[in-house]
């Protein structure tokens, strides 16, 4: 444990300071080597840095985590309650809503597996990660890649820099795991589409106008 | 003579003391600077997967208490006055879920007492609670 803890410290540190340029740098005016010296306030300042920011890197990440599953999570409990009603309603079939809440089911796990996906990326592209970090809340659209994707019907949908709000047609930012969340979504209908879908089913299944209303909501956040 | 020679040793004891310091002082501050990037990173990774969690969980008894009133308010059916009670309390103690403070101490105690409540109303509705990937998926909410 303590050799892994070790061997870590001193890649951060080669990370940061690339080898020969440092040992160099590190000759004061008596000859002396104080590499030894600088590579042990090194590693313990990485210990104390990582002490107190780990907190407010937690906090910062599980808003952002909130916010993103609101829109999501809420339209699973929607469709959820609505299958449940339509089983307690032998004249009507739940087949339609079942579909409907395996689609947005896959939806909501692929938003987890690309934070997943986000959280094993190694840690050499910490200082990628970082820049990113400082541009927290800036217009998703300026990372460039398509706006638009393509589903199986043909049917286009675009995001509008809606990203960072609900979670809608899932773009979690980080870096290299964006790339991955791009192709997962390729195929399947946006959050924006399966909400129009559930719209459908309530106003044929003769559910309350409310209801649909809530739902017409809920889909105007993630546009 | 002595004297002079001595101060000599001293100053170079000390600049070598001093140098010491200084060095160790330079690599802490980088060190600091590198570990509390690094500290925020992992810290936001693993903070959005538990804010992603208990958000999706609470979001989902929403929209499912939600549903359920707007069709239990227009249904006359007698057991649905019942039903609407318990669904309306769901929606009421979700509305005052502290989502925004991972750090909050009744955090825990508040997703006990929702989940309690889903399930009381799964079973005022006759609806099979299945929804079990949410009951082990929140612990730990904070370092």
């Amino acid at each position: 444990m303590m050799f892994l803890m070790r061997t870590w410290m001193n890649s951060a540190f080669q990370t940061k300071n690339g080898g020969a340029v440092w040992k160099s740098e590190l000759r004061d005016g008596t000859g002396m080597d104080n590499v030894v010296f600088y590579q042990d306030g090194f590693r313990d300042g990485i210990d104390a840095g990582k002490e107190a920011s780990l907190q407010q890197g937690f906090n910062l990440g599980y808003r952002e985590g909130a916010v993103k599953m609101k829109a999501i999570g809420q339209f699973k409990g929607i469709v959820s309650a609505l299958r449940s009603w339509c089983q307690s309603q032998p004249s009507i079939s739940s087949e339609p809503i079942t579909q409907l809440l395996q689609k947005v089911e896959k939806h909501e796990e692929g938003i987890f597996e690309a934070m997943r996906k986000a959280q094993e990326l190694p840690s050499s592209s910490v200082s990628e990660l970082v820049g990113e970090m400082d541009d927290l809340g800036v217009d998703q659209s300026d990372r460039g890649g398509s706006d638009c994707c393509r589903n199986d019907e043909g049917s286009e949908c675009c995001r509008k820099g809606q990203s960072d709000r609900c979670g809608c047609d899932e773009d979690i930012s980080e870096s290299s795991a964006g790339t991955h969340t791009e192709s997962l979504f390729v195929k399947d209908e946006s959050l924006e589409q399966l909400l129009h879908r559930c719209m459908e089913l309530v106003t044929e299944m003769g559910l309350p106008e409310e209801l649909r209303l809530h739902i017409q909501q809920l889909r105007s956040t993630c546009i | 003579m002595a004297g002079f020679s001595q101060n000599v040793t001293d100053d170079l004891f000390d600049s070598i003391i001093m140098a010491d310091d200084r060095f160790h002082l330079d690599g802490y501050r980088e060190g600091f600077e590198e570990g509390a990037q690094q500290g925020l990173i992992e810290g936001r990774n693993h903070g959005m997967l538990h804010g992603a969690r208990l958000s999706a969980e609470v979001s989902f008894y929403h929209g499912f208490a939600l549903t359920w009133k707007f069709i239990l308010q227009n249904t006359e059916d007698v057991k649905a006055r019942k039903r609407l009670k318990a669904v309306e309390t769901l929606d009421a103690m979700i509305q005052k879920f502290p989502y925004e403070d991972p750090q909050n101490e009744k955090l825990q105690e508040h997703m006990e007492r929702v989940r309690a409540k889903f399930r009381q109303v799964c079973s005022l509705l006759s609806v099979a609670a299945d929804f079990r990937e949410y009951m082990s998926g929140s612990e730990g909410m904070s370092f």
